[in-house]
């Protein structure tokens, strides 16, 4: 385990040798400061201290925990259906919606892992997000709602995720997902997007997101 | 997320900083509203040199504003996004829907 506490940081199936662990934290938020807690700058804020010498990483963090948490949050625990985003109003309506049941939100957590694996081979953050609303459907959330594929009204998080990282993976209910992201410029080989199949996404490619022209 | 509101001409300029994502959406929204309805104003610049976190829903937001703009007869430029920014809004194809403004 990389962990002393298994419980601690149970938010991965997969491990890694202790000794390409730099640096792990892990972060559990309930129902009461998900209402109020900013959780994506207060992660961010904790690698930026980490990583001082990255000024892109923290960028492409950003969009990646963003994505990853408000995912967990809006469909996972708020059950929020992303076809609320397909009116004319439908945006603002969304983030409506979003705000009223949050306040109502009175069960639920949602667990964040974040660590960093450095070796002669590869440097990478590796980020998992787990909520306990049971997960979302995240094969639904693939782009949809526009007539041209990248007008799409939602799924462009997803997709956006996929082409900045390594490697993705939900798993079977999608209330756990995984995410490898390279650090330093150097395309991660980690065991991580390997073992789990993940896939490994080109940078530049939306083949088979859904995102790419038609 | 900042937002400086500059109108010069019929060019309308919103110069955003910071975080755009989610939490901005009402704020964005108002800033803009006013200059849809300006008949003097035809162009609607965002400028993004500072914003430096960005996400899948400001996409969408610019999306809304791109529509809007498309039905009140204006056009709407994206200006001078730093790196990653622009790597995001490329990998979105916002290059096929957006006129893209460097300088």
């Amino acid at each position: 385990m990389v962990s002393g506490n298994p419980n601690l940081c149970a938010v991965s199936q997969a491990d890694f040798p202790p000794e390409q662990v730099e640096w792990e934290f892990c972060l559990t938020l309930t129902a009461r400061q998900l209402k109020h807690t900013d959780a994506v700058a207060l992660l961010l804020h904790v690698v930026d201290q980490i990583e001082m010498d990255d000024n892109k990483l923290s960028a492409r963090l950003f969009m990646v925990l963003s994505e990853l948490v408000n995912n967990a949050l809006d469909h996972g625990l708020l059950k929020l259906d992303s076809a609320l985003k397909h009116s004319r109003q439908g945006f603002e309506h969304y983030f409506e919606e979003r705000a009223a049941r949050l306040a109502l939100l009175e069960q639920g957590e949602i667990r964040l892992r974040v660590c960093k694996l450095a070796g002669p081979a590869r440097q990478c953050l590796k980020i998992d997000v787990h909520d306990s609303g049971g997960g979302f459907n995240h094969a639904e959330m693939l782009p949809c709602g526009g007539g041209e594929a990248s007008m799409a009204r939602h799924g462009r998080g997803i997709a956006l995720v996929k082409s900045m990282s390594g490697a993705m993976r939900y798993n079977g209910t999608g209330s756990e997902v995984h995410v490898c992201l390279p650090v330093g410029g150097v395309p991660c080989n980690c065991p991580y997007g390997q073992e789990t199949g993940g896939g490994q996404f080109p940078s530049n490619a939306m083949a088979g997101t859904g995102l790419e022209n038609r | 997320m900042e937002i400086k509101q500059i109108k010069a001409g019929n060019v309308a300029t919103l110069f955003l900083s910071g975080r755009f994502d989610f939490n901005s959406h009402r704020a964005f929204k108002e800033a803009y509203s006013l200059f849809l309805t300006d008949p003097e104003v035809k162009t609607l610049e965002i400028n993004l040199a500072s914003v430096v976190y960005l996400d899948s829903s400001a996409l969408g937001m610019l999306l809304m504003l791109r529509e809007r703009g498309e039905g009140a007869n204006k056009q709407v430029v994206l200006r001078n996004p730093n790196e990653i920014v622009a790597q995001i809004l490329d990998i979105a194809n916002f290059h096929k829907l957006f006129t893209i403004a460097t300088s």
